[in-house]
């Protein structure tokens, strides 16, 4: 084997700053560090300095593997909202229940929140304007005013749990309604899967503002 | 020769020119980030547009992660180092002065070996990190830490995965490997010093890709990525699968590299037979990572396109079985590439250490090439509870056949010791504690090669103990071994003896009392990936967690010292050790040439029983052809 | 040659104590033993454990020797270590007898209780064996009792639960999807079915349907030992540590009332 040295180019010597070296990669991790751990408490905290502009009109929540975007939304008693929930996910179905307070089932490994106790919907009357790959629909205490095709996922009977439109992977379904004289702040969130999905984190919050 | 210690001539003062330029590592972040935003634009916005407009999509960060890749490794200098002279321009390499030679692209093996060793502590220590906040959690039955399981579940992906692909693969092969295998050889180079000097960059670029993975959402899978609930997860493990794609590329070139470099670059008269027990062991490993990381980059990619288009090959319609069988495949060789190196180290430093000659060599190298065989035969046993029965014996038979070849590691160590002079020192404790831990694990691994044992402990943390005792025993304990033994080598400079063993006895103890209660949790029913756990198993895995919480800080206390020891030390003397091997006629720490002169090997290094020289430096050697 | 000695009789007194240590404790080391599955699998295990002590202890021993016995003292530089390089009876000793302790563990416990396993699976078998079938999806079990005509047993919470006859053997068909979104074959994950107490665990792999025979034989229930419980072994989602339900082992009168009982709530 002849000892061949590949033909070395020549080696200047430069020096670069310490100051930028260690200030850039310093601020970077901070960077880094705060979007993976600070994110929420900086969303809340902008949230509370800016505040937020009442929707209304078509609005649309997205659903995904755990969680909703937006997750938090702020609506004004009189209202009219026209709600697109619309399921990205490609593997998981999921829900939208809205209320307050956590019915609950004890297990032994812990207490288990099954849905809310109190149902947002209750006696409001809901038009469903437009609905696809539903997998199925309790309308519990809600006034369905509008005609859907009758279908075998709709649910129209109390007893069945809260009022929660259940989309298959892909399906979406447009909710009108004019926001109830309900102020204060309600959830929404997804139990769906032994009840699992709340527990995963996807839950939201609808901040309702007096008219 | 009464001194074989050779100084390099003082080399012309190197040309100073004034100017700054930018930082390398600031100049690859962003040349990195400009390669993202140009790729991820391109392809969000023009080339495949999805539903309402995201910036992001999965197939946009995908090649923007890779844009970002080569923008970093280019960045660094990789451009000026490796592509420029690719096509004939001949500019100039800037260098910088002292420290800061670490934070740039090198083609000098040292150099880029103390980088490996770096990323791999530093990986170790943000996996370890991850480690502690999972004991945190385990403290408490119920979720407290954390507000979500999955936030738990990519905790220990985080910790698997940099653990595994950038300090169990990484920490003795690219670190320790390259840092030692051409001194201990005789040569002043390795074989591919360009593709070794990009090989380094993309360690940091990987750990950091995994450790932001929670950015784009928390996935769930662990370090093993099973399928189909990877390609439920969400797009974190994008980032799972580019990380590893990233750290296993670099130890693929490190092993060819190495490869290349044992066979190629030899010193007359280091002939194989007198080839170093840690070079053979880089040599096996190296042939197992060439074999077998190409297979997991591959079952990889596939999952990554998977998922992407989105192909039903690992889900119901598909076979989830397929998965498990190509993840495992790679997965058992892959334990042997973490601990092949560190049986091949206790080889290394115990004949220095009892002053007597490596006993029964021939058996240890044997071992070493049985065990990187038969490793290829064994994956199966990590899915006993999903096998047919028909396919339980063979790898049943061939997972307790494999402790064999490894039981010769022992053999070759414990005949070594038996009647030396042994040199009790923090090197020497740390090497037998590092015996007594690779023991547990092994004979713990008896008891999971047998299926009906295996079918109650597997997927417990009864599994769990058994490879934190082979790798963190065995591997860990071996390479804060090695770097002990050769600190003085790396920077000229003598650890602390009593800090030493205190640290060595500090890990000792709480690494044991951490692990032993693992075994016996998973017995008592404790199942892996839980952060809520019934609540008879509290009380134990409370004081668990109290005696990992002491073993991070024990390692976190050898890194202070080591680097303590390191800048402010006391002066070595050349060869602290009275070693033999080539590695101690250089200079310490070695001049950018290690060996003005190359050295011609005698005799096998190991020859303790007298005390002839093994390596002489001829005195008409050439004089090798200098860089300047 | 007295280091040999004085090794040779520490060795022997420390196997001793070991194997001692080892009819102590060998019968706790599965905690729970609920089937005659987890008491072969602890057999194996005890089996394992007397012939791996002598072995244990060898080393072990040797690591402390070494440092007490062998080593050197600062500046003594008059006692010199001895220079064999080779030792063929060592050698010898030592590969003979780690080829032989490793067939032997081949052939038993290995071998034969797998044999014992693959014959409880055996269709010949199957007299008077229990079915039940087992439904995993993401994060829930479901049992079912095809003998029986029923089918998703569930307690009076509305909680899954499982009741199975003390002494007959039960055969567990696993299949992994969700029973009540069948619109889609590929929405679930891989799950294993593990009883801590029955000593065994089985993968439920979508597409695949596998089985597991056990047969308990104490009658318990969880909350006699957490233990005695359905506990999801693959990590399957952010659900997998919830992914449970109680395990009930009761007379055979005792599971026929239960049987008639799930019988009438299914309707």
């Amino acid at each position: 084997m002849a000892n061949e040295e590949p033909q070395e180019k020549k080696k200047v010597e430069v020096d670069w700053s310490r100051r930028q070296f260690l200030i850039g990669t310093g601020a970077l991790t901070v960077v880094g560090l705060g979007a993976m751990f600070l994110n929420e408490p900086v969303a809340a905290a902008v949230r509370s300095v800016f505040g937020q502009q009442p929707e209304s009109g078509p609005i649309t929540v997205l659903q995904g593997d755990y969680f909703y975007i937006p997750n938090y939304m702020t609506w004004r008693v009189g209202d009219q909202i026209s709600m697109t929930i619309h399921n990205t996910s490609t593997t998981h179905f999921h829900e939208m229940q809205i209320g307050r307070g956590f019915n609950t089932m004890p297990t032994a490994l812990q207490t288990i929140r099954t849905q809310f106790a109190e149902d947002f919907w209750k006696g409001v009357p809901v038009t469903i304007t437009a609905a696809q790959g539903i997998d199925n629909f309790v309308t519990n205490e809600a006034k369905i005013s509008s005609d859907v095709h009758p279908t075998p996922w709709l649910l129209t009977q109390p007893g069945n749990g809260g009022f929660s439109p259940t989309m298959k992977p892909g399906g979406q379904i447009t909710l009108s309604f004019t926001v109830p004289n309900k102020p204060g702040i309600w959830h929404y969130a997804c139990f769906v899967q032994g009840y699992m999905h709340w527990l995963a984190g996807m839950r939201g919050t609808i901040n309702i503002l007096p008219a | 020769m009464s001194t074989l210690e050779l100084r390099p001539d003082i080399s012309p003062v190197p040309q100073v020119v004034k100017s700054k330029r930018m930082p390398p590592v600031i100049r690859g972040i962003l040349w990195s980030a400009i390669g993202f935003l140009v790729i991820n634009t391109l392809i969000s916005y023009v080339l495949d547009p999805r539903y309402g407009h995201p910036f992001i999509t999965q197939v946009s960060i995908t090649f923007g992660w890779f844009a970002a890749m080569v923008g970093w490794v280019l960045g660094v200098g990789a451009w000026e180092g490796a592509v420029l002279p690719a096509f004939g321009h001949h500019g100039t390499l800037y260098t910088a002065p002292g420290w800061k030679r670490f934070f740039e692209y090198s083609t000098e093996h040292k150099v880029i070996g103390l980088q490996y060793i770096g990323s791999s502590a530093g990986g170790f220590f943000i996996a370890g990190l991850a480690a502690m906040l999972m004991r945190l959690e385990l403290m408490n039955n119920s979720m407290w830490l954390f507000n979500y399981p999955q936030q738990y579940l990519t905790t220990v992906g985080i910790h698997g995965t940099i653990m595994m692909f950038s300090v169990g693969t990484v920490a003795l092969v690219g670190g320790l490997g390259n840092y030692l295998v051409p001194l201990m050889i005789g040569s002043n180079t390795s074989a591919f010093p360009r593709m070794s000097g990009i090989s380094v960059l993309l360690v940091p670029f990987g750990i950091v890709t995994v450790a932001l993975s929670p950015l784009l959402g928390y996935w769930s899978t662990g370090w093993r990525g099973y399928e189909p609930l990877a390609s439920q997860d969400p797009s974190g493990i994008l980032f799972y699968y580019l990380g590893v794609f990233a750290l296993t590329l670099s130890s693929l070139l490190v092993s060819i590299n190495l490869t290349a470099t044992v066979i190629f670059k030899r010193a007359p008269g280091m002939t194989w037979g007198r080839l170093p027990m840690f070079a053979w062991g880089i040599t096996t490993v190296s042939l197992l990572n060439i074999i077998w990381l190409p297979e997991i980059q591959l079952t990889f990619v596939m999952s990554l396109v998977n998922r992407l288009v989105p192909l039903p090959l690992f889900t119901a319609t598909g076979s989830p079985l397929t998965y498990m069988e190509l993840f495992w495949l790679f997965g058992h060789p892959e334990v042997y590439i973490v601990v092949v190196p560190a049986l091949a180290l206790w080889q290394e430093i115990i004949p220095v250490m009892t002053r007597k000659p490596l006993f029964a060599r021939q058996w240890g190298v044997i071992g070493l090439i049985f065990v990187m065989m038969l490793s290829g035969f064994v994956w199966a046993h990590h899915m006993f509870t999903n096998m047919r029965n028909v396919e339980m014996m063979p790898f049943s038979f061939f997972t307790e056949m494999i402790s064999i070849p490894t039981g010769f590691a022992y053999l070759v160590a414990l005949g070594t010791l038996w009647r030396g002079r042994l040199k009790f020192n923090t090197v020497s404790l740390l090497v037998l504690m590092s015996m007594f831990n690779f023991l547990i694990g092994g004979m713990t691994g008896v008891f999971l090669a047998d299926p009906i044992i295996n079918l109650q402990a597997h997927d417990t943390f009864f599994v769990v103990g058994h490879f934190h005792y082979t790798i963190i025993g065995g591997m860990v304990f071996s390479w804060l071994a090695a770097m002990y033994y050769w600190l003085p080598k790396m920077s000229g400079r003598m650890y602390n003896e009593r800090l030493g063993k205190i640290g060595a006895i500090w890990i000792f103890l709480a690494f044991n009392l951490t692990f032993s209660q693992f075994f016996l949790l998973g017995l008592h029913g404790m199942n892996r990936w839980v952060s809520v756990y019934p609540s008879y198993l509290q009380p134990m895995n409370f004081e668990t967690s109290i005696f990992a919480f002491l073993l991070g800080l024990g390692f976190l206390f050898h890194l202070v010292h080591i680097w303590w020891a390191w800048r402010a030390g006391q002066k070595a003397e050349g060869n602290p050790w009275e070693s033999k091997s080539v590695e101690w006629i250089t200079a310490s720490p070695p001049a950018e040439e290690s060996f003005p002169v190359i050295p011609r090997i005698v005799s096998s290094t190991y020859t303790y029983d007298n005390d002839e020289p093994a390596v002489i430096i001829p005195s008409d050697g050439k004089r090798v052809a200098t860089t300047s | 040659m007295s280091d040999v000695v004085l090794f040779g009789i520490l060795w022997v007194i420390l196997t001793i104590l070991g194997e001692i240590g080892v009819s102590l404790w060998g019968h706790n080391m599965y905690y729970y033993m609920a089937s005659t599955q987890a008491i072969e699998g602890n057999h194996a295990a005890i089996f394992l454990m007397i012939f791996l002590t002598p072995i244990f202890m060898f080393v072990v021993l040797m690591l402390f020797f070494v440092p007490f016995r062998f080593r050197a003292k600062d500046g003594d530089r008059k006692v010199k270590a001895a220079t064999f390089k080779t030792n063929r009876t060592f050698i010898s000793i030592w590969v003979t007898v780690s080829v032989c302790v490793n067939v032997l563990f081949f052939i038993h416990p290995t071998a034969s209780a797998a044999e014992m396993m693959f014959q409880e699976a055996n269709p010949a078998n199957q007299q008077n064996t229990l079915i039940v079938d087992v439904v995993a999806r993401q994060w829930q079990w479901y049992f079912s009792y095809p003998q029986y005509g029923v089918t998703n047993t569930v307690n009076a919470n509305g909680f899954n639960d499982l009741y199975l006859p003390v002494g007959r053997k039960v055969e567990f068909v696993l299949r992994s999807y969700d029973p009540n979104h069948t619109y889609d074959p590929n929405l679930d994950v891989v799950h294993d079915l593990w009883i801590p107490a029955f000593g065994i665990k089985e993968d439920v792999i979508p597409g695949e349907t596998r089985f597991m025979y056990v047969t308990p034989n104490v009658i318990t229930s969880f909350e006699k030992n957490p233990m005695v419980r359905v506990q999801c072994a693959e990590v399957c989602g952010p659900g997998h540590p919830y992914m449970w339900a109680p395990v009930h082992v009761v007379s055979s009168s005792n599971f026929a009332t239960w049987i008639a009982q799930q019988k009438k709530q299914n309707g």
